[in-house]
């Protein structure tokens, strides 16, 4: 606790908003029946493929799909129940996009997801330091990688990949990310202090996997309760946890910050924390990899439900599938139209589709009645006041970032760092000018990547050219070459021919010659006689 | 589109601030000058205000978005209170038309103009009508013998003839000063011939406590960030002591320079125009450190008896310079040692 805390450049202290739910402990939900529509491309890997068909039967916990890129992590049935499609069906993304979903319908007497804490280790009834000392390394990641497991803290990066990454560097110090800096978000609230143990036994499979000479679990001290709860559940555990109470101040929770914060060292721009020898994880991730090593799979998440638009607000663990409309019902949503927001109100979207379903990275949904949100101020011009480039965490300058994307200059925005923005959204907070700046950045962004991939395309299409050039002219080469061959080889058989018929001739010639010889000799000898 | 949560801070909030931190110096100018400045500001407000909705109209903009945000309205007061508080009527009409149209809208509207307004119109009427920009009145505040309300009106609408304006007016103290050193006599004879206020010219000195008043409040409030007016007032202060010590009688004392003229007018509600200043922390102080300096130098060797609408300018043209070299070091910035880059051929 009385760790020499550094501070971040900027930030800034909006309205918490985490009253409504953070006194409301989490509780299963209970699917109401009806459909799951789960996935199958969650995270940042690419898509999977499904590995049951239409009208399979499933159990709890079983596995849905096999992929084949190190960044895709497969998917889990989380109740018992029967395949009744697989299709695409509107995915909880920003794009409103469809992605190909297995879609299941769970049987009546629905058990509830796997694993909540009172269900036992289905497998396996080994307490966790029997697996810890038994299995392998490698057993151990493989078994958080079939587990479904990503970055549960929003950004979706499978969790197996940045261990094998932060084992091959050597990880020093081990960060425990429970700072939920957003507002109205408290489902790690919840979880830190309703789940506490298997959040610390989630860290020392960690330990046991990266051994670190220091784990540091920070909380924003705005969370009493759960710093206690994991004080507590720390003083228990094998590994030397040190938990750190940290100063309220969004975005203290962006894994640079934190970093930042506990270490005062800076992860190098376009670089990860790992070459600083850190490796930071969510609670929540944490709490879902205990799990995985028992070979619990990720079958649900820790879901906030708050905003003026729900009657009941609260903390859930929701089936990773879950179509958003019920469960919004079930928490009392109101009649009128709402507005819903995906993630914290700083760094969440707009969910453009009540029927899509929770995912893996589903941590937050802020249910607005739309009539009542803040009508958004129409933008005044930029006044240069740089309010924004004092609130950047990130020490940019908005304002000039904002000039250069919106004159569509990438090349300067670029060399105004933008891939350095966390796109936390504390300059359009303080913009007095209420100036959208963090769209500007995302879209230009957007555009730079779809360039970037564009340019790669052209190259490779361009190589691929050159090369069908290089391979055409090769096999022209060698047609001439073979059609010269052959022609030669057809000279010298024709010449053979001939000669040969020459040669024949000769013979015959000769032979004709002593025929005629000879005739020519008995006419003689016939005429002497 | 995500609409983010916001601190509720406007432009307009901002502006306003500022606004009302003016007040303390407007009173104390027309305090010692007579109530010029209100019938300045009575008509160069609503010709500020009809200068920008005509020229956001042919722009085809809703002039009351722009309007809302106050920009016109604080330009015409700055303008204002800068300018000689008998200046005739259509000479201020026309250095406000100057600020709105020629230095803010031509170039785009607020946000745009890479020079202060409010000071590009002050030094267009300086060029143009130079005796009557530097006609100022005695200061007869301080004796309880200001123009009355209607006299200060007669004479601005060019009611009077110039010879009892002569009679009226007379030029500022650093006017005075400037033309008894140019003439061979020292500080100490050149304070002699004016009415000599406590610390400075007299009665300058309560105008720039006032505006200094008001500053300190945008400073308290965080309208305003420090560093603009501390180097500005630190940069002038130091270059004045240096002289000041080097010779006495030649070069007045940094209180003198400090509190005369314009200079706590232009370090808190100029000079720190954000659009026009610059705007990364290291460069708001080499900003305000140039313009301290331009002040002096103007004021001291230049041909006009104030400088700092000059000084301002000039350092207006540097800003975005400034702004190029000092951009902040960002988070995780890739340091390159310098023995690393001197290795590359
Ligand atoms: S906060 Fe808004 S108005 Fe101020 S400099 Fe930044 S973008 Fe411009
Ligand atoms: S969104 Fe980007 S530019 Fe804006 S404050 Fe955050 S990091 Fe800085």
């Amino acid at each position: 606790m009385s760790r020499p805390l550094q501070t971040f450049h900027g930030g800034i202290h909006p309205e918490q908003q985490k009253g409504q739910t953070r006194a409301v402990p989490l509780q299963p939900y209970p699917h109401p029946g009806g459909e799951l529509v789960i996935p199958l491309n969650q995270g940042i890997g690419s898509a999977n493929r499904a590995v049951v068909a239409v009208g399979d039967t499933v159990r709890a916990g079983q596995r849905l799909s096999e992929c084949f890129t190190p960044l895709s992590v497969p998917i889990h049935a989380p109740y018992d129940g029967t395949v009744t499609a697989i299709e695409r069906r509107p995915l909880t993304h920003p794009s409103g996009i469809s992605c190909l979903s297995v879609v299941i319908v769970p049987d009546d007497d629905t058990s509830p997801p796997a694993p909540t804490t009172d269900l036992p280790a289905s497998t396996s009834s080994a307490s966790l330091d029997a697996l810890l000392a038994t299995l392998s390394t490698e057993t151990l990641i493989e078994r958080i990688r079939m587990g479904g497991i990503i970055g549960l803290g929003g950004a979706g990066f499978p969790t197996a990949t940045k261990i094998r990454k932060g084992e091959a560097q050597n990880i020093e110090t081990l960060i425990i990310n429970g700072m939920e800096c957003e507002p109205y978000i408290t489902c790690d609230d919840r979880l830190m202090q309703d789940h506490s143990d298997e959040i610390i036994r989630g860290i020392e499979v960690l330990n046991q996997l990266l051994k670190p000479t220091e784990i540091l679990l920070g909380i924003e001290d705005n969370k009493p309760e759960a710093i206690a709860a994991m004080q507590r559940a720390a003083t228990a555990s094998s590994a030397r946890i040190e938990v750190v109470s940290c100063p309220t101040c969004y975005p203290s929770g962006g894994e640079k910050q934190l970093i930042q914060i506990l270490t005062g060292k800076e992860v190098p721009s376009g670089g990860f924390p790992h070459q600083l020898a850190i490796l930071c994880q969510n609670v929540a991730t944490v709490y879902a990899i205990y799990h995985a090593i028992e070979e619990r799979p990720l079958t649900q998440r820790s879901v906030t439900i708050s905003g003026d638009g729900v009657a009941q607000p609260g903390n859930f663990h929701v089936a990773i599938g879950t179509p958003i409309r019920p469960l919004l019902e079930s928490c009392g949503l109101t009649d009128q139209p709402v507005s819903v927001t995906v993630g914290g109100p700083m760094m969440g979207f707009p969910l453009k589709n009540l029927e899509s379903s929770i995912t893996k990275t589903v941590n937050c949904l802020i249910v607005n009645k739309s009539a009542t949100s803040p009508s958004q101020n129409s933008p005044l011009n930029c006044i240069r006041c740089a309010a924004c480039s004092d609130a950047c965490p990130v020490s940019l300058l908005p304002q000039q970032l904002y000039w250069a994307t919106q004159a569509r200059n990438f090349d300067e925005a670029q060399s105004l760092h933008l891939f350095d923005c966390i796109e936390c959204g504390c300059c359009s907070y303080v913009c007095p000018s209420y100036l959208p700046l963090v769209d500007y950045y995302r879209h230009a962004k957007g555009t730079v990547r779809n360039q970037q991939r564009e340019q790669v395309k052209a190259d490779h299409a361009r190589n691929r050219h050159e090369f069908r050039d290089a391979r055409l002219q090769r096999e022209k080469e060698e047609k001439a070459k073979k059609l010269a061959a052959k022609k030669a080889a057809l000279k010298a058989k024709k010449a053979n021919e001939s000669r040969a018929q020459h040669e024949s001739s000769a013979v015959e010639a000769d032979k004709k010659a002593t025929i005629q010889a000879a005739i020519d000799r008995a006419k003689a000898r016939k005429a002497a006689l | 589109m995500q609409a983010i949560p916001h601190n509720r801070n406007t432009t307009s909030r901002e502006m306003g601030m500022v606004i009302l931190a003016l007040l303390p110096g407007l009173v104390a100018l027309s305090w010692i000058f007579g109530p010029g400045v209100w019938l300045h500001i009575a008509i160069m407000v609503p010709a500020a205000l009809l200068a920008e909705s005509a020229i956001l109209l042919l722009r085809g903009r809703s002039p009351f978005t722009a309007l809302k945000d106050l920009s016109a309205l604080l330009t015409a007061l700055l303008l204002a209170a800068a300018l000689p508080p008998l200046l005739p009527w259509w000479m201020a009409v026309l250095g406000v038309l100057f600020a709105i149209i020629l230095a803010k809208q031509l170039y785009g509207g607020l946000g745009q103009n890479p020079f202060n307004p409010a000071m590009v119109g002050y030094v267009i009427l300086l060029i143009s009508f130079p005796l009557e920009m530097t006609r100022w009145l005695p200061p007869t505040g301080l004796d309880g013998t200001t123009l009355s309300m209607g006299q200060s009106l007669q004479i601005i609408l060019g009611n009077s003839d110039l010879l009892t304006l002569d009679a009226l007016t007379s030029a500022t103290p650093l006017d005075t000063m400037r033309t008894q050193i140019s003439q061979g006599h020292t500080i100490q004879e050149g304070l002699l011939q004016l009415d000599s206020g406590l610390l400075a010219g007299a009665g300058w000195e309560w105008i720039n406590l006032a505006f200094l008043a008001g500053g300190l409040l945008l400073l308290l409030r965080g309208t305003i960030s420090w560093q603009i007016p501390l180097s500005m007032i630190l940069a002038l202060t130091l270059t004045a002591l240096l002289f000041n010590i080097i010779d006495p009688a030649q070069f007045n004392t940094p209180l003198y320079h400090l509190l005369s003229g314009g200079i706590m007018l232009g370090a808190f509600f100029i000079a720190t125009d954000p659009v026009t200043a610059s705007t990364t922390p290291l460069g708001r102080i080499w900003f305000g450190a140039g313009i301290g300096v331009l002040v002096y130098i103007i004021r001291t060797w230049g041909g006009y008896p104030d400088a700092v609408a000059f000084s301002v300018l000039l350092m207006n043209m540097f800003a975005p310079l400034i702004d190029y070299f000092t951009q902040p070091s960002i988070y995780g910035a890739v340091k390159q040692k310098p023995s690393a880059r001197s290795k590359q051929p």
